[in-house]
């Protein structure tokens, strides 16, 4: 019995992985990205929900495009 | 022997006829559309910049490996909050240079269509870059639908690229303004070709976008923007919807009768749409094409010295109508939420 157990909690991790695998392989989105309110605690406030990879030198970097107009 | 002989000659004709009619039928500068294998071959070549041109959000979500964004959808970044491209050349030198877009760099653009309506930022940012004078700008034909469809991976890493020198060589011909098509309109200019690339209720004054509707006098054609891409069935309705990708032969139809030797200028509501028309115009080897930037939103907004053909002007009764519903509609909604809250107390 805990041995048929043992082999379907097996089977039902590889066919998970399998899943996620072709969905990420078929859409092209890899993991990493949330939506702000499916995730608060990534700290993703204000503006555009931005991807977890959207690290804090590439908002300067598209703050410094605008700087000047912004000015104006 | 001679049945075989004639038959073989007639063969080698119908084929040579085939190869010569295929061959034909295809852009004058082709080399403005890439397709996805071309963008693959390109991807990490220092020399190439790839512009992705959807808002930020969906950047982030996946992009093409390499591939830079400006932060904002290409509309509304590379123009001012009238939607009207800068007359200051120098406002685009600093932002394409910051970006990593020097005069020597082959740039390609892509945007997406059919969620996002983002073809149209892809082709604003292709006129304002030849209006600068950069000669080597190209359109991903079909957007990152076609990376998708050729089986590419996307990437969610944000790209940086070393900031480099644009200088802009601005080709004023490309850009048409008002005062041109004035001259069009009455008359005082000839020989130029005007193409309406709004829809065809806009151009009767059904869909009304400004103080008046209608179109502009010598106007020589109506090409909605969107019948011009190839046509797909859409899984949610099963009716057949245009798919952000662009083939020669049904462009080539739209434009079939007009003269590729002669000064031609799309417009539309905001100088937006009519950017694709430019981009089919330059495709097909027109010799002079230009965008009009102000198009309908500021000529149909002058009431004295502006002719409008078909005109109409603003129906206000239509819009008290709408807002007497809208008010009631107010009304029985509030009556609802109240009663809902009363059988709430009861409970």
């Amino acid at each position: 019995m805990e041995r048929r157990m043992l082999i379907l909690v097996v089977v039902i991790l590889v066919m998970a992985f399998m899943f996620g695998y072709i969905n990420s392989y078929s859409t092209g989105i890899q993991p990493g990205y949330f939506e702000k309110a499916e995730a608060p605690a990534y700290g993703v406030g204000g503006g555009e929900t931005l991807a977890a990879g959207m690290d804090e030198e590439f908002q300067k970097h598209l703050k410094a495009l605008y700087q000047e107009e912004d000015e104006e | 022997m001679v049945k075989k002989s004639v038959l073989l000659f007639i063969m080698g004709v119908f084929i040579l006829a085939s190869a010569g009619l295929s061959h034909s039928a295809q852009w004058a500068n082709p080399h403005l559309l890439f397709d996805a294998n071309q963008v693959k071959e390109i991807v990490g070549n220092p020399d190439w910049v790839l512009l992705d041109c959807r808002k930020l959000k969906d950047y982030a979500k996946g992009h093409i490996p390499g591939a830079i964004s400006i932060g904002k959808q290409c509309k509304k970044g590379l123009r001012d909050k009238t939607s009207r491209a800068f007359r200051d050349a120098s406002k685009y030198e600093k932002l394409f240079g910051k970006v990593g877009i020097g005069n020597d760099t082959h740039v390609v653009i892509y945007g997406e269509h059919v969620k996002s309506d983002t073809m149209k930022d892809t082709t604003v940012a292709f006129w304002i870059l030849e209006y600068l004078g950069h000669d080597k700008v190209h359109v991903l034909n079909g957007g990152i639908d076609a990376w998708i469809n050729a089986g590419y991976a996307l990437d969610n890493k944000p790209t940086i690229l070393a900031a480099k020198t644009f200088k802009a060589n601005v080709v004023n011909s490309r850009y048409a303004t008002t005062d041109e098509i004035l001259e069009i309109a009455t008359g005082a200019k000839k020989n130029v070709q005007l193409i309406d690339a709004r829809t065809k209720d806009e151009n009767k004054g059904a869909d009304q976008r400004a103080l008046r509707a209608g179109y502009v006098p010598n106007t020589t054609v109506n090409i909605s923007h969107k019948d011009t891409f190839d046509q797909s069935e859409d899984l949610e309705s099963g009716k057949m919807k245009d798919n952000g990708f662009l083939s020669y032969d049904r462009v080539a139809s739209f434009y079939k009768d007009l003269d590729l030797n002669k000064r031609t200028v799309g417009y539309c509501q905001t100088g937006t749409r009519s950017t694709l028309t430019y981009l089919e115009l330059r495709l097909l080897g027109f010799k002079d094409p230009a965008n009009w930037d102000e198009s309908w939103r500021v000529y149909g907004s002058h009431y004295k010295d502006f002719p409008v053909a078909g005109e109409q002007f603003f129906d206000f009764n239509r819009v008290k109508k709408a807002e007497k519903k809208i008010k009631k509609l107010e009304e029985k909604l509030a009556a609802l939420e109240e009663k809902a809250k009363e059988d709430e107390e009861k409970k």
